[in-house]
């Protein structure tokens, strides 16, 4: 359902508390807790960054060896790939979840 | 017509397409809402847990078109066909980090649309207007080749029409999809892509453990597409040639970018239910990604079965008459219609809500009421597929396939209104106006030559140029949003501007 513009304003009003993430020690000063949120933000984001880094790093898997199942490393890496690039986001995931 | 008909595969085929159809009816009562408001027909009433988004994404973004596209490349030219896994590798961390955000926003201000979401935040409404029709003219195309998926799998089946009835299954096959769109909505494409996708899983794991036992294993067939590349030459090898590497990247990261930016990427994306079905569907969509790896390798098992194909999008097809017992192959051919269906509604629903929301409503009717809003989304949605049809029936495939790629090219140049959008307000609504104009004019121009083709060159390398152009407006956007800025013009901020502040208050709303 369409939410009518004339109740918005109110819903709109930032709440200093709610963007600071749980757990994060609300009774520490304010540049503490941003320090806190910002570096768990940073690690969060060099994880997501990892898996996209080693997928477009073509020279580190453009070659033939080493095999794997008749595979060349071209197209084992890539797939194996898939599944590690899981792990990650499933970490950022469980750190989010914390 | 029927002569050549393959009666057992194409008897497996049609009574999957009857119970697909009667799923297509039922789903109407599914979930049930009031399907006379657009975001109960249209967005299913974002009611769709984790589960059901799985499998409604997994239908939506793994379509036919990929099914049968991907493979072709790759028979054709090797390594290079293989920028799909880099790709989809891509988009789900992108998928993680941003869309739960935008579900946010758009939950809680009934935004059904990336044009909705964009007049929230910048307040403009012609920004607003460009981003919904760049959706819609990126969408067209790729809803055409939805049908290029099906007819190569009817064409399979042995079907051979003359004249009007060279399209007549397909014709049949969309009418009955339109009219279940028409009266289930989102909810249609939802139930059906269980079926869908558990057929995909299931034809994919049968075709690379059954194909490789016949051709003596992997290494085998490795060996002999190796021969074949080698054999044809040019920019084809089971490795990428040192000049196809950039073009890989871009192209990769390019697609990347723009697939979650279209309409019907976004309808699958904001009908889920909580932002954590979100994210946990960003851990859980790539097993498609390996079962897309796995199709990919099919077009290498073409040459190791020594297929000759003059159009490499039957190798799919023709694989699977070589290799399996012919209600297999009608049950394959099924899975690869129906994967045409589940995309070709999604595409014709989001390209409806964005169209009714964003063109129609505001500049043309804006006192609608819900109702009127919900009964003009389906009527714009069977339009779209006659559309659609009419660009399958009347135009060579070739065009279809150009303007889809100009397509992913145009789709791309709203990533920094959207994405940009969600995270800073540091660029100004004119100027991301100004920048996704002259995106679009530069990319279809880099695109445009005596060939089309995607990859152009820059400097030593070669890009793709959707990507190209995206840096164009990037630039153009952010110099203009500086002038802007400095020149004390305060920026006329849209009615959620603060949202972006607040993500975590806003997910806990």
């Amino acid at each position: 359902m369409l939410i009518a513009p004339q109740i918005l304003p109110r819903e709109l009003e930032v709440r200093e508390k709610d963007w600071i993430p749980a757990g994060a020690g609300m009774t520490i000063g304010r540049e503490t807790i941003n320090k806190t949120a910002s570096s768990g933000a940073t690690l969060r984001a060099a994880l997501l960054l990892t898996p996209c880094v080693l997928a477009l790093c073509v020279w580190g898997y453009n070659s033939i060896e080493p095999r794997l199942f008749g595979f060349p490393f071209f197209y084992w890496a890539q797939i194996a790939l898939i599944p590690i690039s899981v792990l990650f986001i499933l970490a950022v995931y469980l750190l989010e979840r914390r | 017509m029927i002569d050549n008909l393959n009666w057992e595969a194409a008897s497996v085929f049609i009574g999957f397409f009857v119970l697909v159809t009667v799923l297509g009816f039922a789903a109407s009562r599914w979930k049930a809402g009031d399907l006379n408001q657009l975001h109960e027909w249209g967005l299913g009433g974002r009611r769709f847990g984790p589960w059901v988004t799985w499998f409604l994404l997994g239908g939506d973004l793994y379509t036919a078109y990929t099914v049968i596209a991907v493979p072709a490349l790759v028979y054709a030219v090797g390594a290079f066909g293989f920028f799909a896994i880099p790709y989809t590798i891509l988009i789900y961390p992108l998928l993680f980090i941003a869309f739960p955000r935008l579900w946010n926003v758009c939950r809680n201000r009934g935004y059904l649309t990336a044009g909705d979401f964009v007049l929230g935040r910048f307040g403009n409404r012609w920004l607003a207007l460009a981003v919904a029709i760049t959706g819609l003219v990126a969408t067209m195309p790729y809803i055409a080749l939805q049908l290029v998926g099906m007819e190569k799998v009817i064409e399979a089946l042995g079907f051979r029409g003359q004249g009007v009835w060279a399209h007549a299954p397909l014709t049949i096959a969309f009418i009955v999809l339109a009219v279940y769109t028409y009266r289930s909505g989102l909810r249609a494409p939802a139930m059906i892509a269980f079926v869908k996708d558990i057929m995909i899983y299931i034809f994919v794991i049968a075709a690379v453990i059954v194909i490789p036992i016949q051709l003596g294993g992997y290494g085998a067939i490795f060996e002999s597409a190796n021969a074949a590349f080698e054999a044809k030459g040019g920019n084809t090898g089971l490795l990428l040639k040192e000049a196809q590497i950039w073009p890989y990247i871009t192209l990769a990261v390019g697609s990347a970018m723009a697939l979650f930016l279209y309409p019907h990427s976004l309808t699958g994306i904001l009908a889920a239910s909580s932002p954590d079905a979100i994210r946990r569907n960003a851990i859980a969509l790539p097993a498609y990604s390996i079962i897309l790896a796995l199709i990919a390798l099919l077009g290498l098992m073409g040459h190791a079965a020594g297929l000759k194909l003059s159009n490499p999008q039957d190798v799919v097809p023709q694989l699977f008459l070589k290799f399996f017992p012919d209600w297999f192959s009608g049950f394959a051919f099924a899975a690869i219609a129906i994967g045409a269906l589940v995309p070709a509604a999604i595409m014709s629903i989001g390209a409806a809500n964005t169209f009714t929301r964003n063109v129609w409503k505001p500049f043309v009717q804006p006192d609608m009421t819900p109702g009127e809003e919900a009964f003009q989304a389906k009527l714009v949605s069977i339009f779209v597929k006659i559309g659609a049809l009419a660009v399958i029936l009347l135009m060579p495939t070739k065009f279809a396939i150009d303007l889809q790629l100009l397509g992913g090219v145009w789709m791309i140049q709203v990533f920094p209104a959207i994405i940009f959008g969600l995270f800073t307000r540091l660029f100004n609504g004119w100027a991301l106006l100004a920048g996704l104009i002259i995106g679009l004019i530069s990319g279809t121009y880099l695109v445009w030559g005596p060939a089309l083709t995607p990859i152009v060159p820059l400097g030593a390398v070669s890009v793709y140029a959707g990507l190209y152009a995206l840096a164009i407006n990037i630039a153009v956007s952010a110099a203009l949003s500086a002038i802007i800025a400095i020149s004390g013009h305060r920026s006329q901020d849209g009615i959620d501007s603060l949202d972006h502040r607040d993500p975590i208050a806003v997910a806990e709303r």
